[in-house]
């Protein structure tokens, strides 16, 4: 194994390659601080040929290889395995914008705050905002084909790509990097490689589309009593303003955590049982015209409404929540979708599961109402105790969701994968590992179980 | 108690701002919002009322344009009346004539304490304030971080570099609030909804009574701040470790 690192040595520099106790261990554990591991090594590749040498020497060693971005993941996928070697993208910066095409060339390590600040320069954007979007990065968002807060408008990552370029597990190097917004000749490798958690290639750059930055934006946080209230609001705010550009939803033991860990107090009296966050965008939306719609909901309780700056404060006590959690333990993350008509139905199964059975443990529940995805988080379950995670996943399963909305499979929900997909959709989805990575060095032990 | 609060509408700050190249002033053709540094002295203002168990709390502004929308945000927010005054003849107004324009403003009705931001986020001079203290021939204490009053007293904790003085004058009196001490309330949808019937009265310099006003100060020239150096790279041959600490030692950080 020795003779990995020295290869990798001989070949990238020793500032490349490094081993370093002190340095290392923050690639070792996962945002969450739930999965841990340890690696040969940690390389910091500067550009794509780099990136194809190693995967080279990955292949002749049969050393598995873990590709990390910003580490911003919550389901252990960029947690490496003993023996393994971390490449970190997070060296492979590059970004180039064409105004006029509304297209942006992004090396993998690019993130997203920086492409958003480069992009804001010309008055565009990238679509897809997450919390992390200091540190997770353009090639860590479409590996996990992140989701984030805006989906319900403009899709998520995957509906962004026009390009990707990889360096496949057998070692092969595929540039799709003109930036087409058409194009059917044979297999779309962005589509393919987007989602796919690292276990199929090394992304080392994208095209993405952009789009207007926000000129003028308008934010309410409603308190509502019933989830089945929100989902009204929700519905007839789709109705009433074509621009809608998020609704998340919250619920009181979320908001009492944010309370408890900032200084802010909670807007408007007490902490309702669920809030809802509505925002709209555009240079037409004026609090007045959500405020009128909001005046005439008989679901809505109160209501506190923001434009542009101000908005960010009503936006903190959602974006808060992962924060917080984490501040008051280590938590078992269930990051599911389910039909939205069903999720009123689905949180109250789940609380009420909970309370009965298991009383000790912590829930918040909050996420993405206009998707159906629900973020539960468990605290004051033993790391290693998955009894509960597999109760939780059957019940999506039977309410016919899915057990990872938007974080991924990674580690955490290997042996839960069985419960969405049939045994011939993994089986197929084998053959097409097996078929691009044959060594099976990427990534090993996330997605699947065995690969054999 | 009644307070009347100093606010002003500024360009949206996420916007690049324009300067007109003819008179250097900044362009406000666009739409105007609150300026964010006097969300604090409306909230600080409301806290009092309240706490005086009865009174107002008025907003005097000046725009010329006639633009409300900045005002509306701090009626929904609870101010209870506004006064705008309007006139083409004010664009581009130097610090001491608006100064003169709001204390015309708030003179129109009884008040015990004017409140204002430090500055505006858009014009940074920070002089009008304590001119308007001077024209209504009142008290001044600025820099405030925490305003109290006690019969018929302002107490008054006034940020300094070391810490805070704590400051008493009688009333009536104009304070003017450091951003970030209060949390400003967000306004509801109910206080939005009563905000549009809340009455807000536009005048003109006529109506102001403060006879011919003459703007003495001229921005003559503007130009670009100086771009920042470039940093010094520390490139690592074995020695950086020493370099790293030289300079440290050299800006006496260490």
């Amino acid at each position: 194994m020795a003779d990995v690192v020295e290869a990798l040595r001989r070949s990238f520099g020793v500032g490349s390659v490094v081993t370093d106790p002190d340095i290392t261990s923050g690639y070792l554990t996962d945002w969450t601080g739930r999965f841990k591991g340890e690696a040969l090594c940690v390389l910091r590749p500067v550009n794509s040929w780099q990136v194809q040498r190693a995967v080279e020497i990955a292949n002749s060693s049969h050393t598995p290889m873990i590709t990390q971005g910003g580490n911003t993941g919550l389901v252990g996928g960029a947690t490496p395995v003993r023996g393994g070697i971390v490449l970190s993208t997070q060296f492979l910066k590059g970004i180039d914008i064409d105004v006029n095409a509304r297209v942006a060339k992004l090396s993998a390590g690019v993130t997203l705050n920086e492409l958003n600040s480069k992009a804001r320069e010309v008055g565009l954007r990238f679509a897809v905002d997450i919390a992390s979007r200091e540190s997770a990065t353009v090639g860590g968002m479409v590996a996990t084909n992140a989701g984030g807060i805006h989906l319900i408008r403009y899709g998520g990552t995957r509906q962004q790509l026009l390009g990707i370029e990889t360096v496949l597990g057998n070692g092969q190097l595929i540039a799709r990097m003109e930036g087409l917004h058409k194009d059917n000749s044979g297999y779309d490798w962005s589509s393919i490689l987007c989602g796919s958690e690292g276990t199929l290639g090394v992304i080392t750059a994208v095209a993405v589309k952009l789009i207007s930055a926000a000129l003028h934006r308008s934010v309410a946080l409603i308190a509502v009593d019933t989830l089945s209230g929100a989902i009204r609001i929700m519905g007839d705010a789709r109705r009433e303003f074509s621009n809608l550009d998020a609704v998340e939803f919250m619920s009181r033991s979320g908001l009492e955590l944010v309370q408890r860990l900032g200084s802010k107090a909670w807007p408007m009296g007490e902490i309702p049982p669920y809030a809802l966050l509505i925002e709209l965008e555009g240079d037409d939306v004026e609090v007045e015209d959500i405020a009128d719609f909001l005046e005439s909901h008989e679901d809505v309780l109160d209501a506190a409404l923001a434009s542009d700056a101000r908005a960010d404060g009503l936006w903190y006590w959602r974006e808060q929540h992962t924060v917080a959690i984490n501040h008051f333990g280590v938590p078992h993350k269930l990051d599911v979708a389910i039909p939205i008509g069903s999720v009123d139905s689905f949180v109250r199964y789940v609380s009420e599961l909970l309370e009965l059975e298991y009383p000790n443990v912590r829930s918040v529940i909050f996420g993405h109402l206009g998707d159906g995805n629900v973020h539960v988080n468990l605290l004051n379950v033993e790391e290693s105790d998955e009894e509960l995670d597999h109760e939780i996943f059957a019940t999506v399963a039977s309410y016919g969701g899915s057990i990872s909305a938007e974080h991924g499979i990674g580690r955490a929900k290997v042996g839960d994968l069985s419960l969405t997909r049939s045994p011939q959709d993994i089986e197929s989805m084998r053959g097409l590992k097996k078929a691009l990575d044959p060594a099976l060095i990427m990534n090993p032990g996330v997605l699947f179980n065995q690969v054999g | 108690m009644n307070i009347a609060v100093c606010v002003k509408q500024i360009p949206d700050q996420s916007v690049p701002g324009k300067l007109d190249p003819g008179t250097h002033n900044l362009v406000r053709d666009g739409k105007l919002i609150l300026d964010d540094s006097d969300s604090y002295g409306v909230e600080m203002a409301l806290q009092l009322v309240d706490r005086a168990g009865g009174g107002e709390v008025t907003l005097i502004s000046m725009a010329p344009n006639g633009e409300v929308s900045g005002i509306r945000t701090a009626l929904a927010m609870g101010a209870d009346r506004a006064v705008l005054v309007s006139d083409p003849s004010l664009a581009g107004s130097d610090a001491l004539t608006t100064a003169k324009v709001l204390a015309a403003a708030i003179r129109r009705n009884p008040f015990d304490l004017v409140m204002a931001a430090t500055e505006s986020t858009d014009g940074y001079t920070g002089t009008v304030p304590v001119q308007v203290a001077e024209i209504l021939d009142i008290p001044s204490v600025s820099f405030a971080k925490k305003v109290e009053i006690e019969n018929g007293i302002l107490k008054v904790q006034r940020q300094t570099e070391s810490g805070y003085d704590e400051v008493e004058c009688p009333l009536p009196a104009l304070v003017t609030v450091t951003a970030g001490v209060v949390e400003p309330r967000y306004p509801s949808f109910k206080g939005i909804m009563a905000a549009k019937s809340k009455p807000v009265d536009v005048l003109d310099v006529a109506a102001l009574g403060t006879g011919p006003l003459t703007t003495s100060q001229e921005i003559v020239s503007v130009r670009a701040a100086e771009e920042r150096a470039s940093g010094t790279v520390v490139v690592d041959e074995g020695d950086a470790f020493r370099q790293v600490v030289e300079f440290l030692e050299a800006i006496k950080v260490i």
